[in-house]
Formats: C-alpha cells, structure tokens, sequence
C-alpha cells in the first residue's frame, strides 16, 4: 500500500508547525482566503457535504448535515463551538493536533464561522490541558496580529472572534450540551434534546459544536474540494482520520489513517506489533466507551464507520486500545466501570445509582465475596441502564460490560472464582 | 412546563386504543387528561421540564429508544406503549435504582404515607432487595430553622431547587458533589433564604422535611381542612391539619386554590398562634379593678347593658364600634349590626391603604390571577409585592420568566421586585404623583424633575405601556392622594388604544377589602380615635390593635377617659389590659366564614378545630351583643345566614354565593368601575406635582430580602416557631449583597 495522504496531520513533525510562519509555508490560511475571497457560505457548506465528512468527536454524526441544520434567517447571534474537551480513556488525538498545529483548528474555525455566518468561536478545552490552551492562546494571538482572526479578516468584510475556554474538569462536558452549560458558567449537565444546539444552543441561539479534529480538517476540504477528500476513505466514511493508540503495542502513538484501513495493518505496520512478541487479546476500537472486539476480530476488521459496526463496535472518537494476552478483561473493564461511576453527572436515575451499584458489584467481585449470580445480576443491571439515560454515558457505561462480557466470558468466571476463593481461603490466592 | 390547551386534537393510540388528546399537549399531561396517570417524580405541572428521574419513560413507535413522556409532545397517529413488560420491567428497574441508597427508613419518616415514591414502589416496584452492597449514609440535618434535610431518601427529581428558582426566584438550594455522592443543599448548610418551605410541599420524598412536623401524627391520622390563610391579602388556599383540637400543619400540597401549591412563610409555618398558650379563652369582666373570669351570659350581658346606659346618658353618638381587616366578613358584618343597634354612625376599622379613594377612581376590574398571568405588561408603582404580597409577586415574575410579559416599575424604594424588570424607575420620595403626570402626557422636562428621573424614562416608560394590549397596573401604598386616583385609573390617562387594564390594589391585610366592603369608610380611622375620651365614651373594639403605633402612650391616655371599653380579641392586647370586659375571639381556624382577597375574590373560611377554651367565633359573640341591644337579628347561630344578609345588602356580593365557592373556590365581587375624569385627574397630579419636594433626595437602601416579608403582626409574634426562629437571629435573608452577586436566571 502506498504512503497514505495525509490530512490533518501533514504538518506534524515539521519544526515549528505551531507558528504561524511555518504554517504559512505549508498551504496556512489558503483555505480560508479561498473561503472568503471566491466562495459564497452555502458554497463551502456544499464542500463539507460532499466530503462525506463525519464528525470525529465520537458520534460520527455528518458534519454537512449538522451545518445545514442551523437556520439561515435567525435573527439571533450564531456560534462555533469547538469541544476540545477530550476526555475519553484512550483518546489523545486533538491534544495531538492543538499541540503540533493550532493554526489549522483557528483556519478550520473561521472557515465555519464564515459558512454559518457566525462571528464568534469558542474552543472549550478539557480542563487538564493547561499547556495546551497556552499554545492556542499564544497561535490566536499571532493570527489576530497578522488579521487573520478579529475585524474584516484578510481585508473582506467578515469578521470573527477566537476564544478559548477551560473546561472544570468532568468528562461530562465533553458532552455537547453540558459543554454549553458548562461554558455558560452553569453546571454541566446535558440539555434535554430537542431542541438541538444547532437550533437552540450557547445562550438559546443557533451553535454548531464540532470536534477539534473535525473542524482541522475543513481546511483541506476547502482547498481540495470535498470529492478529493472523500476519495480518500470510503464510499460512506470519506477521507482520513486520526487514530490514537495505546496499551500494549510496541509503538504506542497518533497516526493518520484512510478510513477503510485495516486494523491488522495499523497494529503491525504503523505500531510496529504487539509488545514482547504477545499474542493480541482484545481491541477497544473507539475510546473506552464503544464495545470491545477479539483478536480475530480486529486482524479481520477495516476501520470505517459501516465495517466496524459488523463487529458490533464503533470507532468513536478513534481511540485504540489494544490489550495482549497478559490483560484480564473483567479487570480492565472494572477499571473502565470505576471511571463511568465517578464521573455520571448524576442527573438521571439509571446512570448515577446504575453505576455505583455496578462499580460496587464489581469491586465486590475484585476483593472477594462474589458470587454466581452476581453476572446475571450485572447483565440485568445494565439492562436496566442501557437506553434509559439522559444522554450517552450510560450507555457508555454498558456497552463495555455487555460486550466483554459476550466475548471474554472465561475472564468473568475466571475472576469470580477467584473472589471464592478470596473470601474463604484467601492466603492460596 | 404545561402547554397550553388548545381547542384542536389529535388522536393518539395507547396500547392499541384510540384516545383523543389536545393536540401539542406533553403527552404525560394528554394522558392524564384522559385518566392514565404515569408514573413520574421529576415531572411537575408548572416547572420547566427536566426529565432525569426516568420514571415516565415510554415506548413509542419507530423511536430506537425509550421516551420520557414528561418532555413528549403528542403527535397525530402516534402509538405509545404504557403497560407493555418492557415498560413494567422498566420502572421495576428505575425503582431499584432509586432506593438502592435510600435508607428504606420509612417507618420513622414523616412522609410516609403521602410519598411518590413509597406509593410508586407498591404499584410498580420489585418485593424483592437485589442490592446487597453498601449506602452511602447521610445524617439527617437542620438546614433552618424550618427545614431539615434528610439526603439519603433524595431521588433527585430537583424540583426543590426549579421551585426555589423559578417560583420563588430565590435560588438557595443546590446539587452538591456529583454522581452517586451527591445531595441537595446550600453550599454553606444554612439556607439563607424566604423559608417559604414550597421546597419542602413539592418534594415528592421524605428529603425535606418541615421541622414543624418532625416525628408529628402520620398525615392519615390528621383530620385536613381547606380554608384560607390569616395572613395577608393573597389570600392562599392552605390545608390545615389537625388531630383533636390542635393544628399541626399548614399545607397546600393538592393545590386546589388560586395558589396551586405555593405559600409563603407566614402561611406556611405562622400557625403556631393558633394553639398558642397565651390564648385569651374565656370572658374576662374587670371587679374592683381587676380582670376576672366569667361566664358568656354575664358578661354578654355586662357588655349590653353598658353600651346602653352611655347611648343614654350621652347620646349613641358616644359609643364607638371598631371592626378589623383580620377578622372574617361575617364578623364584620355582625359588628355593624352592634352599631346599627345602638344607633351610632361611628363605626370604622384601621384601614392598612387608602381603599377608599382607590375603589372611588379605579378604571377597571380588579386583576385576578389570570389576568396577571396572561398579562403581556405588568407595572408596579409604589409597592413591593416581594416583600408585601408573596402569591402576587410569584405570579408576576411567572409570564416573565417565559418571556410573555415585560415588568416595568416604578418607586422611590430600592425594591426587590425590581430585579426582574425590564425597567426600573427610581422616583424621589413623593415623586409618584409627577411621574404619572408624565405618563398622562403632562410636560415631561416638569415631570421628570419632580420625579427624580430623566425625561427618557417616563417617556420609554409611557411607550412601553401603552404597547401592551393587557396591562395589569399594581397599586402600592406609596401612592397616596391623587397620586393614588390616578395610578387606579392609569388606562385612562395613557393613550387611547385597543388595550384592557385590570388593576390590583397592593392592600396588606388578609381581609382588608373585605372590611372595606362591608364596614365602608364612613367614618375615618382617625377621627374616632381622636375622639376617644372626648367626644366618645364607649368602645366595642373588635380585632383592633389600638395601640400598634407610635402614639401608643397618647391612645393609653384616651382609653382611660372612657366609660366603658370592650375588647373583643385573641390575645391580651394592650387594649385589652385597660378593658372592663375583654372577651375571646376564635381564629380563622376555628370558624366558617370568608374572607375576601386582593383581587376583590370571596374565599370560604372552614373551621379546622372546634373553638379553644370557651372562644367564640366574632360573629356569633357581635351577634348576640347586637340581640341584647334589641336588634332584631335574623339569623340565629348560622354563619351563612350571617353571609346571606351580606350578600342581600351588598350588591357587589349578590353573586358570590357559598355555593358557588364551594364549586369555584374564589368568587370575584361584582363591583361597578368609576368612570374618572380624565382633566380632573391631570389636574390634581399637575398641582401635587408643583407640591413636590424636589429637595428630597433618593433613597438609595435597597430593600433587604424578609425587611417586610418577616415582619410578623400580632398572630405571627404569637407564633413560637416564627417568632422564635427570626427573633433569635436564625432565620434570616439573603444579605443585600448576596442577592446582587447571583447570576439571573434567564427565560424559562
Ligand atoms: C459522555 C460524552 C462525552 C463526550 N466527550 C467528547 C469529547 O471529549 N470530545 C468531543 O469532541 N466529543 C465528545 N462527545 C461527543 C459530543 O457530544 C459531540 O457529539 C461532538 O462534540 C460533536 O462533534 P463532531 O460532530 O465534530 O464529532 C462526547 C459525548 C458524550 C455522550
Ligand atoms: S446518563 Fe449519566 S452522565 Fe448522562 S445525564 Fe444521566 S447521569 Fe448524567
Ligand atoms: S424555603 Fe427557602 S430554599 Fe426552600 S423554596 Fe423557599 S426560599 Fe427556596
Ligand atoms: S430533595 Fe426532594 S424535591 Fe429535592 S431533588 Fe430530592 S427528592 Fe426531589
Ligand atoms: S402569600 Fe399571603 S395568603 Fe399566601 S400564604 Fe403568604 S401570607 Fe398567606
Ligand atoms: S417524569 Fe419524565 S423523566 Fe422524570
């Protein structure tokens, strides 16, 4: 195979990609002058649409789409909102981006800004990444310095502003409505939908909230034209994106993939194989919170939208983790279970008490005390939960239970065995 | 949020059935239109939709997941699923859920027996425990001196913190900590706040819970009675419950009444007075010098044959009868009968507005709740129904809020009401009467400067209001004289136009249009008591606190040249320790009769308990006063014979029958609307604009939240739990500061 494009990684490793020089020297604001100086909004809407484009925040919703739901003749303010507030175990791809070139979020930001006629943007990021939001500061800076960002960008008549916003630290603001709230300065809750922010969002005006990676890549479709990008993926998932890997390869990291690559390649080609020689046991494709897939799965699987759901996963925000056959599923997912537990927002009923509940049969079973029964028990607890919820969570919460569950069910029985085992005799263990 | 009804429908199937339902109705409010109750904790009426608890989660056709019904509009053709295993399994499971940390501690819970969610787990829930693992436990605490908080049985349905929001616009509670650690409080433990207590009354669980009714009688053992608050001229629906002859809680919990199920503090914990030990409860007649009991006949007697010999010897115009703004208006209407026996024109009652002149000039009907919540302007000039007329001011923020109305006032206090207008006009002290010359078109820059305020905003004000098309004008008590003719008939001095003005008289007391409708103002307040020890010799005082205000000492003085002094009371009143005959009245609670609001509406008074000690209730004791006088009094030991000789004598009652309240609750008093002179009235503000003092400068104190609010009167002093919790200091508001610093809510 040949040497795939690269999209929104191109400038990665280029000494001094965050600067606005060195992104200048490598097509920097091309898209945006293209944009503004011989496209009309509806126009680069049309681009986006073509490009097949889905969003790489974790729902994969089409990012055209999105866009054409906001209405054009509202007479109220429009916002761009970009979630930077990545938070999923195993995603590290937009930290990635921000930190090697903030310039193409800033281009991809106004670009969307001009297409829905909004003259703000926010980019709410995740809380921890301090360093991260010195960098976008210091690359909107630069671009308001050189007219790139403020009053009559490039000399044209739109004018746009670029704020960044720290995120308080729950994983729920990742969420796009508690990320409104959130950055309307109230607890960060998810909003009963509909209405959808596109209609009804930041302050009750119409707002797209798009992910870093999503927004970073409008600039290449502007310039290349959204065909051009979807020919890079396919038919249903056009383009590239960006994967993070981590767990037990030998060369954890982020890459750039077409969509419609095949796992097996990614693991062995791009991450160099599975460390020490081990054998691969379980692959979480998408972020901690989509359904987990076997070995054999994932050296069969390609990674685009429509093949990864025959696995009954999804690649959700493009976070990889790999586990080899040292790792205990029940115990990995416990971890996964502690994590959702703490941070259920605790609005609706089958998520905060769901959680506490399955994180204590959990534990039960980690310490000593569990029984037979308990997995029934987990499975009609999370039946109980899954699809009951306010918003995502707990489905996410579930969805890694069930699925470990279905595959690994030697893990479970197994650890429950050791539990026994714990409680009555527990120096054997 | 409810939605509106509307006269189209739609036909949706449940389970397979047709039923016909308001079209754009939620469906969890078409269904129960049609009898089909769904189960629901965070789903209220009137609040905005939250949709957490899960509990009404339904199946409808071609949707992926389950739906919450409470956020649902209905649609033609739509199919729903309510009774199916799947939904039955569903809030088995929600229940689990929800009382897996719950303390299961029902037996000692004060809620118990009126709980959502007891009631809901015996229809819905599982008869087995699967949860084996541990709780959380949170101690029960006091958060004031009204509330406690026991966070372990919360179910987090936050209607508590949306109804201190959103009705009280107060905002004290909130969530603290998150996931499955988090409760409901204040984020320093103590509320700061109106304790109003709705908080605790929509709370579908035993969380919060009124310290008035800790480890009282399980609520079905208490005996519940619907009557009408004794505190101010809102005049709310509350339920007291009562065991034996003891009332032990003050309620609006199934909201029947123009309150739904709002009540303030006074309403809600001011009870205590009822029961209190420093009841006078039996007659007293001074021998030698000193009070001594006895009997109803004796002193009845005493007290007729009195009266009688000073109309004699003096003249009836001596004698002197006084009715109140408390007291029911059968009790009023019994005390006329007295005067009217003796023959005496000198029968007034201390009036707490100038009613007189307000009802000479009004322009319209008195505003009803309705009015006040389909209003699309509201203004309020001279008054603070935050502080004064808590149901009045929750009303009115309620169409602002959704963004239906626009709130406009005008005062020369810092009032807390303006917090929520669109514009706030800070008058000089006394500038009312100029600014309302301005509003009729009077010369603005003249206006203005005897206003205190800028010629722009009487002039965006008068745009504003003659742009609304129902305009409900808020009369408070800072307009007086013509500054008061005027504001009652505002619609007549703005421009002409497709308009209706409804006007509400911002009066405190719970019966203070009652006693005006039914005593008159023949003869003013002040002249009787001027008169006393002069010119008048004799006193019955009914309900009067003659010695409430700053002339205490001269009133003292007067009341010891009289002959004879009669007072008919509660308590021993100042008043009533210089009497010769102090008899005991019943309070609210243990009498029938009405009281009539501030909207001009009729409410029933129903007796809770019988009377304690040997009181009795105003009217009967005037009644039997008036018999011994010789009156021919019709009615004999019936207080709704009393109300029908009421109605028969004042027209502007002729259809406010008990009947009819039986079936509406508040009957609206016909009363004709004056036709003001519109020159006449731009005249009289044009002269009491040149008699500004334009030297007066503004008052610049805002208004503290409880400044008035906690301001308690005679039965609040009276009652211990009140008393005690501001008296000592641990019930108080949020300071002036605090209030400032919170974020405003925006529509909802
Ligand atoms: C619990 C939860 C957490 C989420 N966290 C993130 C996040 O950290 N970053 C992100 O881009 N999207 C996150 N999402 C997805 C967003 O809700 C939303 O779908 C996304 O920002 C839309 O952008 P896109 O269309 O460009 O993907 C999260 C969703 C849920 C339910
Ligand atoms: S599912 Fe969990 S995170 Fe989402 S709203 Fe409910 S409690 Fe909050
Ligand atoms: S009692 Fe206090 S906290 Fe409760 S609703 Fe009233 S004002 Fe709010
Ligand atoms: S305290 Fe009561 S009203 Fe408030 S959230 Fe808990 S259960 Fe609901
Ligand atoms: S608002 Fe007035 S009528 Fe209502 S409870 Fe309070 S004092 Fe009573
Ligand atoms: S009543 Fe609908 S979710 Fe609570």
């Amino acid at each position: 195979m040949a040497e795939p494009v690269r999209v929104v990684s191109k400038r990665f490793g280029i000494p001094d990609s965050h600067t606005l020089g060195v992104y200048l020297e490598h097509d920097g604001y091309v898209a945006l002058e293209k944009a503004l100086k011989s496209m009309q909004p509806a126009d680069v809407i049309e681009e986006v649409k073509k490009s097949a484009l889905r969003g790489r925040g974790g729902a994969g919703f089409p990012t055209g789409m999105k866009w054409s739901f906001v209405p054009k003749d509202s007479p109220k303010p429009k916002y761009i909102v970009c979630n930077a507030d990545e938070s999923e175990p195993g995603t590290f791809k937009d930290r990635a981006l921000m930190e090697n070139d903030p310039h193409s979020l800033i281009e991809g930001c106004l670009i969307a800004a001009y297409a829905l006629g909004s003259h703000t943007c926010y980019i709410y990021i995740r809380g921890e990444y301090g360093w991260v939001q010195d960098g976008m500061d210091a690359a909107i800076r630069e671009a308001y310095e050189k007219g790139y960002c403020g009053k009559n960008i490039l000399g044209t008549d739109f004018s746009c502003d670029v704020y960044t916003h720290p995120g308080a630290g729950a994983y729920i603001c990742g969420e796009e409505t508690a990320l409104l709230n959130s950055l309307e300065g109230k607890r960060g809750h998810p909003r009963i939908k509909p209405p959808f922010p596109a209609v009804e969002g930041l302050y009750g005006c119409p707002t797209v909230v798009n992910n870093v990676e999503t927004l970073a890549t409008v600039p290449w479709i502007v310039q290349h034209g959204g065909d051009a990008f979807r020919q890079l993926g396919t038919e249903k998932s056009g383009g590239t994106r960006l994967v993070s890997v981590c767990g037990h390869v030998n060369k954890p990291g982020v890459y750039e993939i077409p969509l419609g690559y095949p796992m097996k390649d990614l693991l062995e080609k791009e991450c160099g194989g599975i460390r020490n020689g081990n054998k691969l046991k379980a692959v979480i494709p998408g972020g901690s919170s989509v359904p987990i897939i076997t070995a054999e799965e994932a050296y069969s699987v390609k990674l685009d939208f429509e093949s990864i759901g025959e696995v009954g996963s999804m690649l959700g925000s493009g976070g990889v983790i790999v586990m080899d056959e040292t790792a205990d599923i029940f115990e990995s997912t416990f971890r996964l279970v502690h994590f959702y537990k703490h941070e259920s927002c605790g609005w609706c009923t089958p998520c905060r008490d769901g959680s506490d509940w399955m994180e204590q049969l959990f534990d039960r079973i980690a310490i000593g005390g569990g029984r037979q029964e308990d997995l029934a028990l987990i499975t009609s607890l999370g039946k109980n939960i899954e699809g009951k919820s306010h918003c995502a969570l707990a489905d996410a919460l579930v969805w890694p239970i069930t699925s470990s569950m279905k595959k690994f069910p030697e893990d479970y029985q197994r650890a429950i065995e050791r539990s026994r085992k714990l409680l009555h005799e527990p120096a054997a263990v | 949020m409810s939605t509106d009804t509307t006269t189209q429908t739609c036909t949706i199937t449940v389970d397979g059935v047709p039923v016909v339902v308001p079209a754009g109705a939620l469906l969890i409010e078409a269904l129960k239109m049609q009898g089909i109750d769904i189960p629901n904790f965070c789903y209220y009426h009137n609040l905005p939709a939250q949709a957490s608890c899960r509990m009404c989660l339904v199946r409808i056709e071609k949707m992926p997941r389950l739906q919450p019904s409470c956020t649902t509009v209905v649609r033609d053709g739509m199919a729903v699923e309510i009774n199916t295993p799947e939904i039955l399994d569903m809030r088995r499971g929600m229940l689990e859920f929800m009382l897996a940390n719950h303390p299961l501690d029902c037996p000692v819970c004060d809620r118990g027996g009126e709980c959502e969610l007891q009631d809901n787990a015996f229809k819905f829930g599982r008869v087995d425990a699967r949860f084996t693992e541990e709780k959380h436990p949170a101690p029960d605490v006091d958060i004031s001196p009204f509330i406690y908080n026991d966070a372990q049985r919360c179910v987090f349905c936050y209607r508590c913190i949306r109804v201190c929001d959103i009705w009280m616009d107060v905002g004290a509670l909130a969530k603290l900590n998150r996931g499955a650690h988090e409760t409901i409080g204040t984020f320093d433990g103590w509320l700061d706040c109106e304790h109003c207590g709705n908080c605790v009354d929509v709370c579908p669980t035993g969380t919060l819970l009124h310290t008035s009714y800790k480890f009282g009688p399980r609520p079905w053992t208490l005996d519940e009675t619907e009557t009408t608050c004794s505190y101010c001229a809102d005049g709310c629906r509350v339920r007291l419950g009562s065991r034996g002859d003891t009332v032990h809680r003050s309620i609006a919990r199934d909201g029947t009444g123009i309150n739904e199920e709002f009540l303030c503090v006074k309403g809600r914990y001011g009870f205590g007075y009822i029961n209190s030990g420093e009841r006078v409860t039996q007659p007293l007649v001074r021998k030698n010098g000193e009070l001594h009991p006895a009997t109803w006949d004796d002193a009845l007697e005493h007290v007729a044959k009195r009266l009688g010999e000073v109309s004699k010897a003096k003249g009836a115009d001596a004698v002197a009868v006084l009715g109140s703004t408390r007291i029911t208006n059968e009790g009023n209407f019994a005390v006329a009968e007295v005067a009217k026996a003796i023959g005496t024109p000198n029968i007034s009652y201390e009036p707490d507005y100038d009613l007189s002149t307000f009802m000479k000039s009004v322009g319209g009907r008195l505003a009803t709740k309705a009015d006040v919540l389909s209003a699309d302007v509201i203004f309020v000039i001279g008054g603070d129904p935050k502080e004064d007329q808590p149901l009045t001011a929750h009303h009115l923020v309620q169409p602002v809020f959704k963004g239906k109305a626009a709130l406009y006032v005008a005062s020369s206090r810092l009032v807390r009401i303006r917090k929520r207008a669109s514009k706030f006009v800070h008058l000089r002290p006394g500038g009312e009467a100029a600014l309302l010359l301005g509003l009729a078109g009077g010369s603005l820059e003249v206006a203005a400067k005897a206003a205190g305020c800028a010629p722009s905003d009487i002039e965006s004000l008068r745009s504003s209001l003659e742009g609304g098309r129902k305009v409900v004008v808020m009369v408070g008590s800072d307009c007086r004289g013509a500054a008061l003719e005027a504001a009652s008939s505002l619609g007549t001095l703005l421009a002409q136009g497709d308009r209706e003005v409804t006007y509400r008289p911002l009066v405190f007391d719970n019966n203070s249009i009652g006693a005006f409708d039914v005593l008159g103002q023949g003869v003013p307040y002040a002249s009787i008591t001027g008169s006393l020890g002069d010119s008048i010799s004799a006193l019955y005082a009914v309900g009067a606190d003659l010695m409430d205000g700053e002339d205490a000492e001269a009133v003292r003085a007067r009341l010891g040249r009289l002959d004879f002094l009669v007072v008919q009371d509660l308590f021993m009143t100042d008043a009533a320790l210089l009497a010769e005959v102090v008899l005991p009245a019943s309070t609210y609670a243990e009498q029938d009769g009405t009281f009539t609001n501030i909207a001009g509406e009729v409410q029933r008074v129903h007796k809770a308990i019988d009377p304690v000690g040997s009181t009795r209730p105003d009217w009967l004791i005037a009644s039997q006063i008036a018999r011994l006088l010789g009156a021919e009094v019709k009615y004999r030991g019936s207080v709704s014979a009393v109300y029908r000789s009421l109605t028969e004598s004042n027209p502007a009652y002729a259809n406010a029958t008990y009947v009819r309240m039986m079936t509406e609750g508040a009957v609206q008093t016909e009363r004709p609307s004056a036709s003001p002179d519109r020159s006449a009235l731009v005249s009289a503000l044009t002269s009491a604009t040149a008699a500004t003092d334009t030297t007066a400068r503004h008052n610049e104190v805002p208004t503290e939240m409880g400044e008035r609010l906690f301001h308690l009167g005679t039965i609040g002093k009276y009652s211990k739990l009140l008393a005690d919790a501001f008296e000592d200091g641990k019930a108080k508001g949020r300071s002036v500061e605090e209030e400032a610093a919170l974020i405003p809510l925006k529509s909802v």
